[in-house]
């Protein structure tokens, strides 16, 4: 995900609910016990990244909602 | 690493481009490489059997991000090889213009193939697009 991108997720999702904490990546960095910078640590491994993130102009998820979408697209319709 | 890009536009608006390639299983219609393609519940995730003539793996193909309605990023991560298509789609009146990005890693032995895959690859990517851009097209309105 490019810098830009993520920001914008960023506006709808606190940076902790977008790092997987069950990845290998974040098993075998020991991300558990540092302090790190998380934005970087994300753009750096991508794999790193809970998925999947799915945007709806200013709306965001992360994880496998599909209420969520559905309302996206029901709302979309009456509008 | 090997990168390919393919084109195309298709006479069908965004909406109904995205509906169709969101839905991964349709993939063993279009993309000759796909043998098989399985949704795995409560997930967009989906077991998927690949065979490119000189290799072929059983994996999981993730989607990694959408942006509604322009983008599609999806990941396959395996031991052998690891691939990335990102598929861009914008609207052009009634019609839809498509680009999909294939990024592929081959891993250990298998990356010395890589000169040989890429010319593959590259020609399969357009071949499955012009049958996605045929399958598409042929539907009723």
């Amino acid at each position: 995900m490019a810098k830009g991108e993520l920001q914008a997720v960023l506006h709808s999702l606190k940076i902790d609910e977008l790092i997987d904490t069950g990845s290998k990546v974040y098993q075998d960095k020991n991300l558990a016990y540092m302090v790190y910078d998380k934005e970087a640590a994300l753009l750096e491994n991508p794999l790193l990244l809970k998925t999947p993130v799915i945007r709806d102009g200013r709306k965001a998820t992360v994880g496998y909602v599909p209420d969520v979408w559905k309302s996206w697209i029901e709302s979309s319709k009456k509008a | 690493m090997i990168i390919s890009v393919a084109k195309a536009n298709i006479q069908k608006p965004i909406e109904e481009v995205l509906a169709y390639l969101e839905a991964l299983d349709n993939q063993t219609e279009y993309n000759s490489s796909v043998k098989s393609a399985k949704k795995r519940e409560g997930a967009l995730e989906y077991e998927i059997s690949i065979d490119l003539g000189f290799f072929s793996m059983k994996e999981v193909y993730r989607v990694i991000e959408k942006r509604l309605p322009h983008l599609l990023l999806c990941r396959c991560e395996g031991k052998s090889m690891a691939f990335e298509d990102e598929y861009l789609l914008e609207s052009n009146g009634n019609s839809t213009d498509i680009q999909i990005t294939d990024k592929m890693e081959l891993k250990g032995l298998l990356s010395w193939s890589e000169p040989i895959a890429h010319p593959i690859l590259k020609s399969q990517m357009q071949d499955n697009l012009n049958r996605l851009k045929s399958i598409l097209e042929s539907r009723p309105q």
